[in-house]
């Protein structure tokens, strides 16, 4: 079987008090703290997977390394810990060749930690101010704002279709 | 919100068939105990009010209970086959819908009678028997769309509000299956359009699936807890029922529940038990059940517990474009629809059929990862920005959706290692996508790839259907299904356990068949039936359809 989860250990004491009842809206803060090695070598690699480029920031002047360490629980800050255990470099040369090494060598982990930075990158209020600049209409939170759509929605100009009434089911072989 | 001691009925679930139940009967005056293991959601508890609100659905607001592993989730081990979607809270999964509101069809509940492969039977009710509940059931929770379409039996009584509007991708699609003569429809969706009471039109924020703190959203808490509470029902968030109780005689007569806020256990005790726990969580209850006097679990004489799951065949794509799509606002995944292979047609090789949904989806974030399949993710390095552009506003979400197979081994079972906070056992299932649902899915492959061409799709990304083929298990059905004979389901045509007097089962677990749309709508049809004939046992009036609230 495929338990594809964390282990939660084994049965609890179900007359012992819960511990607590986590409510959905903590959206995962972990209070982990990195190390200031860690951040460093996080704010290259990160930005070796997302330069700057034109009025988009680089992942480290986007706030990534934060919103990382913010977001990570233990697991996950070992996790991080270990890719970048060798350290990543002094250069953002360096940095790019340990991602290349990590996307060819260990691609799951390599997936993991970019789909972390991209998430981030694209949550930070400075990447959604230049994606406002260049035009696109996104403003980040959905909510409370919503979009206004004025685009005339089409109907079908034909309408095509049918259904087999009850009484008339019978067997494909009939 | 009342304390009620001593009810006439609990039901163990707030989910669309706990909510509608406890509605029904809280309003016809009867004592009713709603007891839900998951918390009430807030309208600020929602992610869309921040602006890493994509990241939620790697955290809390996972569509899998494995991923967000809160203590009042409980774990579903799997062969690999599918992933478990559920959302254990008060509301339910609806809390974490896109509300495409789609009915089965006549056809869908006599597949017995038509081809009868595998498990298949006939419902032992028919189209016609639910019909009223369905109108009912719009009616409750709020529905847009346009009225007419010709697949489906015409529905007079069921209200409609203006569809609700999309972004840019609608219109291209649209166009596209208009220009190849092929059926399809604007799709009905549990979005409101115009304001309800407490509830406000839909703003078009892009992202119905993290939930509607607008109320816009057609859940089960706005369509049915919120009135059910009006009229006394006593809704107990946090409650973990443990186990279905019994008497003597093997009849229901209550349950334990864990209190997950302080630990302590409660033993409530009625005459009427009703489990609305959804296709995986009703059995495994059932399971949990065990006693000398049903020693294999409630409802399982005839070993029927858990078997004929289906959680429909779904292959997901992504369809991509050199213009705008506008994915990222309107309603999540409830664009137009195209059944035109819907009804079984064996030159394809395969009995039943297909629909296939486009949507809207995601933000920059998710784009830039390779939107829903994640097969082709933006390049990292000096071609990021450029590849970014290439993907977001630029993909439309595609849904092949194959009407599945009742297989007898497709089936929930208790874990016999794994285990919820409170040490009972997890949902295990195995589930095997049938060669005939395969079929289905490869033969809506190509027609998908045919209406892409014809919409200027530059490429279309299908989920890849090799050895890791992992489905998305949005629908859990058919693990306690209604039959007309105790040897080939769990409950009778009114949704009573055959061999356990006063226990009901109703929800997505109830369906013989899953024909091949969205099934909270039946699902919610099915609970007001239910509720209508519990009522009538009871003594209490039978009340007729309820105004639109």
């Amino acid at each position: 079987m495929d338990v594809s989860r964390s282990d939660r250990g084994g049965a609890a004491d179900a007359s012992a008090p819960a511990a607590g009842f986590p409510h959905p809206s903590r959206p995962g803060y972990y209070g982990t703290i990195f190390s200031e090695d860690m951040r460093s070598a996080l704010a290259l690699f990160a930005s070796a997977l997302i330069p700057g480029e034109g009025a988009y920031p680089s992942a480290a002047d986007a706030q990534v390394v934060r919103f990382v360490e913010e977001r990570s629980s233990a697991d996950d800050r070992a996790r991080i810990a270990a890719l970048f255990a060798q350290g990543v470099g002094e250069s953002a040369d360096a940095a790019k060749e340990l991602a290349r090494t990590l996307e060819s060598d260990r691609p799951a982990e390599f997936a993991w930690i970019r789909d972390f930075v991209y998430h981030a990158y694209y949550a930070s209020r400075r990447v959604l101010a230049a994606m406002a600049d260049s035009g696109h209409e996104y403003h980040g939170a959905p909510q409370p704002l919503g979009y206004v759509i004025t685009e005339a929605m089409l109907v079908p100009v034909v309408p095509r279709g049918s259904y087999t009434p009850t009484d008339e089911v019978s067997h494909v072989n009939d | 919100m009342s304390t009620i001691e001593d009810p006439d009925v609990i039901v163990v679930g707030a989910g669309m068939a706990g909510a509608a139940i406890s509605f029904i009967l809280a309003r016809a005056g009867a004592k009713v105990v709603c007891l839900e293991q998951g918390p009430t959601i807030h309208a600020t508890d929602h992610p869309t009010f921040s602006d890493d609100w994509e990241f939620s659905v790697t955290r809390d607001w996972a569509f899998t209970p494995n991923t967000r592993d809160m203590p009042y989730d409980f774990p579903v081990t799997t062969n690999g086959t599918f992933v478990p979607y559920l959302y254990n809270a008060v509301g339910g999964s609806t809390n974490h819908y896109s509300g495409f509101w789609h009915r089965l069809k006549p056809v869908d509940f006599r597949k017995g009678t038509e081809h009868g492969l595998e498990g298949t039977i006939d419902w032992p009710i028919s189209y016609e028997d639910l019909s009223p509940y369905y109108d009912q059931n719009d009616a409750d929770v709020g529905i847009s769309g346009v009225a007419g379409d010709l697949a489906y039996p015409p529905r007079p009584h069921a209200p409609r509000m203006p569809f609700v509007a999309h972004g840019e991708y609608h219109n291209i699609i649209a166009s596209s299956l208009e220009r190849l003569g092929l059926h399809w429809w604007p799709a009905d969706n549990a979005i409101l359009t115009q304001d309800r009471g407490d509830r406000l039109a839909c703003n078009s924020c892009g992202q119905c699936n993290f939930g509607c703190p607008r109320g816009s959203l057609g859940t089960a808490t706005q369509a049915y807890l919120k009135p059910a509470l009006a009229y006394g029902l006593d809704l107990r968030p946090g409650s973990r029922v443990t186990q279905i109780t019994v008497d003597r005689s093997g009849a229901a007569d209550g349950v334990e529940y864990l209190n997950l806020e302080n630990g302590t256990t409660t033993r409530l005790q009625a005459n009427l038990v009703v489990v609305a726990c959804n296709g995986l969580g009703s059995p495994r209850m059932l399971l949990l059940s065990k006693s000398p006097q049903h020693p294999e679990g409630l409802g399982n004489s005839h070993d029927q517990v858990g078997r004929y799951f289906m959680t429909h065949g779904y292959r997901l794509a992504d369809m991509w474009f050199d213009r705008p799509t506008g994915h990222w606002k309107g309603p999540f995944g409830a664009g137009p629809y195209c059944q035109e292979w819907y009804d079984t047609d064996l030159g394809r090789g395969a009995v039943n059929g297909i629909t296939i949904t486009f949507g809207g989806a995601w933000g920059p974030a998710i784009s830039a990862l390779g939107a829903t399949t994640r097969t082709h993710p933006a390049a990292w390095g000096s071609g990021h920005r450029t590849d970014f552009e290439k993907r977001f506003d630029r993909h439309v979400f595609c849904a092949i959706q194959a009407d599945d197979l009742p297989v007898a081994t497709n089936r929930v079972s208790l874990d016999p290692d794994v285990t919820d906070s409170s040490g009972l056992s997890a949902a295990a299932v195995h589930y095997d996508l049938h060669p005939n649902t395969r079929r289905l899915l490869e033969f809506g492959s190509s027609r998908l790839e045919e209406i892409g061409r014809e919409a200027g799709a530059l490429s279309i990304d299908l989920q890849p259907m090799d050895e890791a083929f992992a489905q998305p298990g949005w629908h859990l059905m058919g693990t306690c299904r209604m039959s007309s004979d105790p040897s080939t389901g769990v409950v009778d045509a009114w949704n009573r356990v055959w061999d356990t007097p006063g226990l009901i089962v109703c929800d997505g677990s109830s369906m013989v068949t899953g024909g091949a749309g969205n099934p909270t709508s039946t699902i919610g049809a099915l609970a007001l039936r239910c509720a209508e004939r519990l009522l009538a046992d009871m003594g209490h009036r039978v009340t007729a359809s309820p105004d639109a609230k």
